[in-house]
């Protein structure tokens, strides 16, 4: 496989700026915030996985079987605890719900 | 594939292919690419208040392991109180390895198989952080902080481009958060 020469320096950069977007936080962090910035930053991982996962359901057209392995993969989520055994149910409901609306 | 091997960034290593294959110049790339990933720098924050370092990978290598899977599993075990700097890092390896193998199998594979969008395998990302985020809400807080994030992310996804929506939405929920919390309880 063979890398353009403009390819390679951006494919460069684009790695040097997502690392400096990595390394940035946790100096910065790593002095003491100050109390209400600490609390925010605890809420943190709970509004980045909401974030995330609304526009990755709310998709146009497969609203519903999205929604519907996403009940089922937070149910098993929340009974077992198990990543895996959450991800295998919802694409598993996310199928059936495909097949049975015939899409 | 060497892209996958420097950056291991899901989110901005789509968005520049996708750019770069409908023709936009470097810069339009490169500000995407960064306006994708500026949630590292709020997860770098986060992590800083709350993960335990008892071993220290230096920071350096510890920043390389930063992103969204990794830094879920983190957090999940760092509620069970046994999380630590050392289990981020080597979660992170295995993603990372995981990533790198996948990229290459897909540039192999990817003329044999469908779209994955095609075949919904993409539903899995939305699932993966579904499962991670329910053990965390504990209190009434925590899920309005939830609700916030994710319904300002869309709503802000059809103002601004989807990097900067994630961001704003993350850290507006976050300062509603604190502001509720006033030291008690937490998420």
């Amino acid at each position: 496989m063979t890398v353009s020469t403009d390819h390679l320096a951006l494919i460069l950069t684009l790695a040097a700026l997502i690392y400096l977007t990595r390394i940035a936080g946790l100096l910065l962090g790593a002095r003491q915030a100050p109390p209400a910035v600490a609390r925010a930053l605890h809420y943190v991982p709970l509004a980045a996985f909401a974030a995330l996962i609304v526009p990755g359901l709310a998709v146009p057209g497969e609203i519903v079987p999205r929604l519907a392995a996403a009940a089922g993969a937070g149910m098993v989520a929340l009974r077992f605890g198990k990543l895996w055994a959450a991800q295998l149910v919802g694409m598993a409901v996310s199928w059936a719900v495909r097949a049975a609306a015939g899409s | 594939m060497l892209f996958s091997v420097l950056a291991c960034s899901e989110s901005a290593q789509m968005a520049s292919v996708g750019l770069a294959a409908s023709g936009a110049g470097p810069l339009a790339i490169i500000l995407t690419a960064l306006g994708l990933s500026l949630r590292h720098l709020l997860y770098g924050l986060s992590l800083a208040t709350w993960l335990p370092r008892p071993t220290q990978p230096p920071t350096p290598l510890l920043a390389a392991a930063v992103f969204d899977e990794g830094f879920g599993l983190a957090k999940r075990e760092a509620a069970a109180n046994r999380g630590s700097a050392g289990f981020l890092f080597g979660a992170n390896g295995v993603l990372y390895l995981t990533w790198v193998t996948a990229t290459s199998a897909g540039i192999v594979l990817g003329q044999l198989l469908p779209d994955p969008a095609s075949i919904g395998l993409d539903v899995i990302f939305p699932l993966s952080f579904l499962a991670l985020l329910l053990p965390l809400i504990r209190t009434r807080r925590g899920a309005l902080v939830a609700v916030v994030a994710g319904a300002s992310a869309l709503g802000l996804r059809n103002v601004v481009s989807a990097g900067p929506a994630v961001v704003v939405a993350i850290a507006g929920a976050a300062a509603l958060g604190a502001a509720l919390d006033r030291g008690e309880g937490g998420p």
